[in-house]
Formats: structure tokens, sequence, C-alpha cells
């Protein structure tokens, strides 16, 4: 099994372009999957309690789900107005990371997450910090967090995203000496390369 | 003969006491140098609340920053030519920000606007003209780790004290510091020459070397042997250290208040408690009010007796016109204005003894408590003021009601309550009593009550993990009898002592049965459950009895906060911490606390328990929340009761925001409240006061969500009766429809009783009109 790492550099370039991308991404309109927001939308006339024929109701909605599309990006992405603060404090943090002040990197990104807790690509950069720092069990879990939100990422994005992180668990359960978990990520990467073609 | 033996005595005398003298000396000279080196001071540990963030679309309104401002002492001013000032032009902020050194680095002073539209900020620039990215305010210090003589100070460089303030410090009590050794009879001469033509005491003549050796090594007595000492030991200085040193430890040093208990020492903090500012920022007639409260600080306070600190005050500025240091025509400026200063002073005392008590448990598992009180360490903490506001509003006003409508002879109600940032763990706001700001025992921290049904939502998980559970799976909520090990039958009942027969799993956990519960628990296995508490985080001393399913378990409300942060932080644990980072009293890093995550419950199972949990809030026993807030808030939680009514717990959260709350008594007597009676109240209650966002919960690939009738399971439809909104995987779809349509058709055709719809969907659709 090949054994990959990631080049710090090439992480930065590939979470610079995901920001990039990101600024530019329009989410789809907000759509919940809660009933209520969806149409057409159910009438209930209730002029006369005692006249339960006057129920209209359009059970069709309830065998036409939304599509897989639909319900994978249901909710609203991250709010985009905040992406400018974010920039400032990534690039900040990039700054301190080249000068290898990661803990001031680490506060910068932090920062970044408080704003934005759904970003994906800062749990990564922290996951990237913290791999450089040797401590692997947190880079595991914080790069499995960058996961977990990868999906408020336009798709293609989604998919850079988990590729990178998969690789930085690959690496960390490979450090941490876990085989059966290092296998399972390289499993996700190729599935994952062989997704992006 | 007489004249010699009188002159042998008193050279004897004399000899005997210089020797005396020569002796003491020597042991003032190693007590001045041992005081006086290194370590001078014991200085406080400052404690900090979060820092507030201004960027574009921050929720924040023009009254959070506002307030957070006026937390901050800034002061309306329609000139922003100082840091520290504000004005209010529509729905813009126009912020002369003070700048503070962080941790990771210094956040420059800078003039703002800030804009606001939609309940956030819309525009976010400098008054020059250019876009800015994100401005930090400094954070608001929220109390103090006290030495035990109670002293407070801010230490200053005498590098960083503005040369006007060391000038005017000198003009008026020691002009002559920079060529005296220590000593001045001039000064006394002059002193004495100014308070005859006073005709009364406006100048004293110590040198500020006596007057440093008084209040650092010395009482406040007035005897001739104090004077002595204190003239040898000012020498005694002045031939050890350099005037800049002794300058530097006067500024420092020197008392110039007592706010409550704690004694204001240096003009550093004096700066602070008086005017809200640094030295720095300080204009002319604010440095010289400080100066002229150094002759006596109580006498002279500018609160408590502004006309004669006004007048001292006034009396300083003209020395500095004497000395040609300002103009005449400066100084009649300057004494024009009023005497201003903070009328609440950061607070003396700690305002949040509860939080603070966490943070300082927090830090003795790193720092020793000697450490904490006498380092000087600057602890930024994760408190949010607003939020802690919010919580200590809503459970004053919540509880007066609620002790209203109870017996006049009962105990008040106590109460606890801790709030979180669900995705980092971090506290938010905690309150250990009913009487917020009260110190006494932390009822958050250290009250262990039984958690009731507050449990459920862990054994629901428990059986979405195994694949025979969904969401739609119906489980029976008949009675059960169990043998314990005790050989006691132990036999739960619902809290409507009614059975509910063979019930929906999301149902039974949207309405809390306990039948169903129990059943459920001991099918998983409690020692599971016991396992599942502990993977959390929770070591609360509990036995895996068949109880333990309904909570029969004793947890604090921070025990309880961690329990619950998994859920409402998408499966990923983070330890509920309560600082964020520690310095050293000069700006060096110590410590930092990071963000910590670890993946406890997978995306799936976390996804299914959130919608359940969702539904107790729209459908179940915590509905008065959709009553509130609608039926798409996006809040999610869980009451809890604790037999007859002992305890009232309500834990919920949103996106940003987990909150548990407890209503109960100390003397274990029935609150006689159950969890939505109480604790809801105070939830609901503090959630429309803060800005919470609602639940973000995507359904995952695989999972659909879809209407089901509630007792068939079949498929229905919204406003179908007994129609209820289920995450369902794929797999589990029911393909059967309860078939509502098309019953509703035929009571269009011939508007007879349904005989085909079942007897139970008809009772409950008929029940809609009643």
């Amino acid at each position: 099994m090949p054994s990959l790492s990631i080049r710090p550099n090439a992480l930065w370039s590939l979470i610079a372009t995901t920001l990039l991308c990101s600024c530019t991404y329009l989410p789809p309109a907000p759509e919940a999957h809660r009933p209520a927001e969806r149409k057409p939308p159910v009438v209930i006339h209730r002029a006369k309690p005692q006249a339960p024929t006057r129920i209209i109701l359009a059970p069709e909605r309830v065998i036409q789900p939304h599509t897989r599309e639909e319900l994978k990006y249901a909710q609203p992405a991250p709010p985009s107005r905040t992406q400018s603060a974010e920039n400032r404090l990534y690039a900040q943090a990039e700054q301190h990371a080249n000068a290898a002040e990661f803990d001031k990197a680490a506060v910068d990104i932090e920062r970044a997450l408080r704003i934005n807790p759904y970003s994906s690509h800062g749990y990564l950069r922290l996951a990237e910090l913290h791999s450089r720092n040797q401590d692997w069990k947190g880079a595991e879990q914080l790069a499995l967090k960058a996961i977990n939100y990868a999906h408020y990422q336009p798709p293609q994005q989604s998919r850079s995203l988990k590729l990178a992180a998969w690789q930085l668990i690959l690496e960390a359960r490979q450090a941490q000496g876990n085989a059966t978990g290092a296998r399972e990520a390289q499993q996700r990467i190729d599935e994952l390369e062989s997704d992006m073609g | 003969m007489l004249f010699k033996r009188i002159f042998s005595v008193i050279f004897v005398v004399g000899v005997i006491s210089l020797g005396c003298l020569l002796v003491a000396a020597v042991y003032w000279d190693r007590q001045v140098v041992q005081e006086f080196s290194g370590k001078k001071w014991q200085v406080p540990a400052k404690v900090y609340a979060r820092p507030m963030e201004l960027y574009v679309g921050a929720p924040l309104t023009l009254k959070n920053v506002r307030d957070e401002l006026n937390r901050l002492r800034y002061q309306s001013d329609s000139s922003l030519a100082r840091p520290g000032r504000y004005q209010v032009r529509g729905q813009q902020l126009l912020i002369s920000t003070r700048g503070f050194q962080f941790w990771d680095g210094q956040e420059e002073k800078q003039q703002v606007k800030v804009s606001f539209a939609d309940n956030q900020i819309d525009q976010l620039e400098t008054l020059q003209g250019t876009e800015t990215d994100i401005v930090r305010l400094e954070p608001v210090l929220i109390g103090g780790i006290f030495p035990d003589n109670l002293e407070d100070r801010i230490l200053v460089k005498i590098d960083d004290v503005p040369p006007l303030l060391i000038q005017t410090l000198l003009l008026t009590e020691d002009r002559r510091f920079f060529s005296h050794s220590g000593l001045s009879l001039m000064s006394v001469a002059r002193a004495a020459l100014a308070n005859l033509r006073a005709g009364s005491m406006v100048e004293g003549g110590s040198t500020l070397t006596q007057q440093l050796v008084k209040n650092f090594f010395l009482t406040n007595e007035r005897t001739l042997n104090r004077k002595v000492r204190e003239a040898v030991m000012a020498l005694l200085l002045e031939l050890h250290y350099s005037k800049n040193e002794i300058l530097e430890a006067y500024l420092n040093e020197i008392y110039l208040g007592q706010a409550n208990s704690r004694s204001i020492n240096g003009f550093g903090l004096a700066s602070h408690h008086y005017f809200g500012q640094p030295l720095t920022d300080l204009d002319v007639s604010q440095m010289a009010l400080l100066v002229a409260m150094v002759k006596g600080p109580s006498y002279y306070h500018p609160l408590r007796n502004p006309e004669r600190a006004k007048q001292r005050r006034d009396h300083v500025l003209s020395l500095l016109a004497e000395a040609e240091v300002l103009s005449p025509k400066e100084v009649l400026t300057e004494q024009a204005k009023p005497i201003q200063v903070l009328r609440t002073p950061p607070q003396a005392v700690n305002p949040y003894p509860d939080f603070i008590d966490l943070v300082n448990r927090q830090l003795k598992q790193d720092y020793p408590e000697d450490a904490l009180k006498s380092e000087g360490l600057q602890i930024y903490t994760t408190l949010d003021v607003g939020v802690q506001a919010a919580l200590e509003k809503a459970m004053r006003q919540r509880l007066t009601t609620l002790n209203q409508a109870q017996s006049k002879a009962a105990t008040p109600l106590q109460a606890a309550a801790i709030v979180t940032e669900p995705k980092s763990g971090e506290v938010l706001a905690l309150l250990g009593s009913a009487e917020p700001g009260s110190i006494g025992f932390n009822r958050a921290l250290d009250a262990k009550r039984p958690i009731g049904s507050t449990i459920k939502p862990l054994v629901y998980l428990l059986a979405l993990q195994q694949s025979q559970y969904q969401l739609n799976s119906f489980i029976s909520d008949e009675p059960l009898s169990i043998l314990g090990q005790n050989g006691k039958n132990w036999q739960p009942d619902n809290y409507d002592h009614r059975s509910h027969g063979q019930v929906m799993l999301q149902e039974a956990l949207a309405h809390s049965y306990n039948l169903a519960t129990a059943r459920l628990g001991m099918d998983i296995g409690v020692e599971h459950l016991v396992k599942l508490i502990r993977t959390l985080g929770v070591d609360a001393p509990m036995l895996a009895v068949p109880s333990l399913t309904l909570g029969a378990v004793d947890m604090t409300p921070l025990q309880v906060a961690a329990l619950y942060q998994p859920l409402a932080g998408d499966g990923f644990n983070s330890p509920i911490r309560a600082i964020r980072a520690v310095q050293q009293g000069d700006g060096t890093p110590l410590t930092r606390y990071a963000l910590q995550v670890s993946q406890v419950i997978n995306p799936e199972e976390i996804y299914l328990l959130k919608h359940a949990l969702q539904q107790v809030a729209n459908t179940g026993t915590a509905q008065k929340i959709r009553e509130v807030f609608g039926n798409n808030a996006g809040l999610a939680g869980k009451t809890g009761t604790t037999d007859d009514a002992r305890d009232s717990w309500f834990t919920g959260f949103s996106d940003n925001f987990l909150a548990v709350i407890w209503i109960g008594r100390d003397n274990n007597q029935p609150a006689k409240l159950t969890g939505a009676q109480g604790a809801l109240n105070v939830w609901i209650d503090l959630m429309q006061q803060i800005n919470f966002q609602p639940i973000r919960n995507p359904t995952p690939d695989g999972y659909q969500q879809v209407w089901l009738d509630q007792y068939t399971g079949t498929l229905s439809a919204e406003g179908c009766p007994g129609a209820v909104w289920v995450a369902v995987a794929e797999s589990a779809l029911p393909t059967e429809s309860s078939g509502c349509r098309l019953q509703t058709r035929l009571l269009d055709d011939d508007s007879e009783t349904p005989t085909e719809i079942p007897q139970r969907v008809w009772r409950s659709w008929r029940n809609l009109w009643r």
C-alpha cells in the first residue's frame, strides 16, 4: 500500500482554492427539509368543525420526497457575508504558520471557526497544524470533523476536502500504528479518487 | 564636675544610641534589599470575558454592541478624538477603540464605523473610509483572583507612563526628587511655607522615597521611631536603587482608593478604576485628579467629595502653570472641566462568582493557587457577558413567578444553569443559585440531583445504534415489573399513569413514556448505557440497574451539559471549558486551551436523534417551544422530572447554544414542577433574549423524512389524523399508505361515518374538532 503524505504547501493551496471557490459559490436556495417550508401548502378549512369532509389534502407530496441532491444540500450554506472576516483570519493564520507560529495560527483558525463553525476547510487547516506538531490523535479527529461538514460545500469542493482530510487521517492513523484505520482511510481515498476520475 | 558627668552620660547614651541605630540600620538594610529586589508585589490574576468580534454578517444588533461598549466603560461622546468613545448615528455606531494586547497579538486602536441591518452587522469600515474585515474589542474584565491582603494593582513600567503624569506628580509631591538622597530639608521647609500661606495642610514634606518606604515597608503609625526608621530606610533605598526604579515602584505602590474590600494600588489600576481607561489615554485634568488623590484618596474621593476633589485637582493644575509646563490658558481650560469619573467602576468584586469558581477549578489543574493570586496572570475566559445577563434575567423573573405560585410556607426554589457553545464546548454562562452574583454553594458544579428523563435521549441513541431500531419502529409501552438484586420488584409507571400500547419509537421519546423507555433500555442492556455515559466523559457514580434507564442517577448541571454536548455538537465531543488562554502580566503567553474534538457518535445516528429531539419541541413534552417560537424553530431538547416533581430539568439546544436548566429545592422537598412547568420556561425565556440560530440537520444519504401514521406506521400526509414527521432510513420506509386521502374522498362522497378508517385513527381525527 503506498504511503501518502501531505505536502503542507499543497494543502494550503488546496484550501486557498477552496476558499476562493466558496466565495464565488452561490449556495442553492435554502430549502428546508421540514414540511412547513415545502410546497404545495396543506390547506385545512375549519369553518365547520363537524364537517371533516372539508379537509383537503395533498398526499402526493408524501410519496414525492426531495431528490437526493435536494436532500444533500437542503440546509442553508454558511452565511457568505462573513466570508471576508473568515478570509482575513485564514490569511493571518497562514502568515503565522509560515513563520512557524503554529499556536498563533491555531488561534486565528479557531476565531474563524467561531464565526463559521461549519467550515470544513477550517477544521482541515487546524488538523494540519496538529499534524505538524505530531499531535496525530487531534489531527485525525479534526479531519473527521472536516469531513462531517464537507457536504456544506459544493459537490466538487466537498470531494476535494474529503480527499485531503482522508489523506491526513491516513497519515495520522499510520503514525499512531492503527493499521485497520489506515486501511479504511486508504479505501476512502481510493473511492474518492475514482469518483473524481 | 557635674557638667563633665552630664556630658559623659550624654556621650555614653549617644554612643549606645548610635550603636543601636547602626545595628538597626544593618537590619533595615537587609530588609530593604530583600523586599525590594525581585518580585515586589502579589499581583492578582485578572479574569476577562470573551472579546466581542465585529465583522460583516456578525449576528449583533446595535444594542448588543452598545451594551458591550457600556460594559467596557466607553463613553458616548460627540468627539471620537480619544479612544474609548462612541457615537450613535441612526443605525450606525462610530467607535474609537482602545486596542488591546491579546494573547495572540496586539489589536491596534482604531476608529471604525459599524452599520447594522436585519439584526446583524451590515458594514464595517474605518472612519477614513477604508473597509476593514474584522475588529476585536477588548474583553470585559470580569474579576480577579486576589492575594490574601486584597491589594489590587495593574503594574506599569516607567517608560509606559505618560511623562506629563510623572511631571505633575513630582511638581506636587516632590520637586527635588532627582536631586535629593531620600530626604529633603528643602522640601520640608517649602511645604511648611506653603501650608502657612494656605492656612491648612496643602503639601507634605516627605519625599517620594519616604512615602514609598512608608507604604511599602511600614505602617501608618505616627511615632518618632517610625519616622526615624522611614528616614533611614529612605536613605538606604536611595543607596541601593536608581531613581527610576524607586519612581516606578512608587507609581505601582501608592494607595489610591478602596473598592469594597479591595484596595486600589498604583496609578495603572487607578486609571482603570476611576476613568475606565489606561494611563496612556488620560487627559491632563484626569492625571491631575489622580495626583491630587495621592494626598488622601478617601478625603479627596471624586464621587464622595467632588468639591474637595475638584479644589485639590485645580491646585495641582495651577502648579503646572507655575512651573510653566502648561500655559495659564490651558490650565484654565483644564480647570473648567468637571470632575468626571465612572459611577460604576469595573467590578471590584467578581460579579460572576459561579463562573469564576469554574475558572478557578479548571486553572488549579495547571497552576498552584499562589501563582494565581500573586503573579498577575491574565486569564482569558469563554464567558459571554450578554448571554450571562440574559440567563440571569430569565432565571430571576421566572423564579419570582414560580415562587409566587407556590405555598408561602415552602422554602424558596433554588436553581442552577449552564449555557455552552455546542461546537466548541465553551461555557458562555453559568448560574449556581437562584440569586445571581451571590457567593455560596455553586449548584451548577456541585449539586448532584437525579436527572430523570433527561437521560432518555441516550437510551434512544443506543437503540438507534442497533440495526433493529429505527425512529419508526414500534415498541411496547405496556407495564413491566423487574425483580431487582434487592429482591424487590421495580415497577415503573408513566407520568399519566396510563399505558399507551404499541408506540412509535420517536413518539415514545417525544412524550417521554417511561414504560416504553424502560423496556427499550432493558432490551439494549443497562451496562451499555453506563458505558455510553462514560464515553461521553461523565464520571458520576452510578449503578447499572434498570431504573438508570429512567434517570436514577445523580448529576450536576455541568455533567448534564457534558452529556448533551456531543448531541448538540453533531456527534463530536468537546470537553466543556471555561478558559481560552493564560498569559503573564507582561503579555508573555503561558497556556492555551485549544479546541478539542472527538467523534463519539456517527453522523447517521446523530441525525436521527437530533430529528427526534426536535419533535420533543414540536409535539412532545416541550411543545411549548413550538407555541412560542413556531413550528420551524430549529430547537431541540428534553424535559426531565424526578419523583414527586422534586427536580425540574430542561436541557435543550439550538445550533449555537446548549442550555441546561435545573430548578428544585436544597432540602429535596418537592418543587412541584415538572420539567415543562419549571425549567423549560426559563430556557424559553433565555432563548427569546439571545440570538439563537436554528439547528442544521441535513439528511444524509439513505435517509428520508416522511409523514407517517403514528399508530400504524404507514405513509400519511401532513394534516392527516395522527400524522407525525419522522426521519427514516430508506431501507425502513413503509410502502403502505394510511389511505388518508382516499378516506377523505369517501367522506366527500357520502358524508357518513368513515367505517373503513381504523377506529383509533378516526378517534384522533375526530378529536381535532373538539
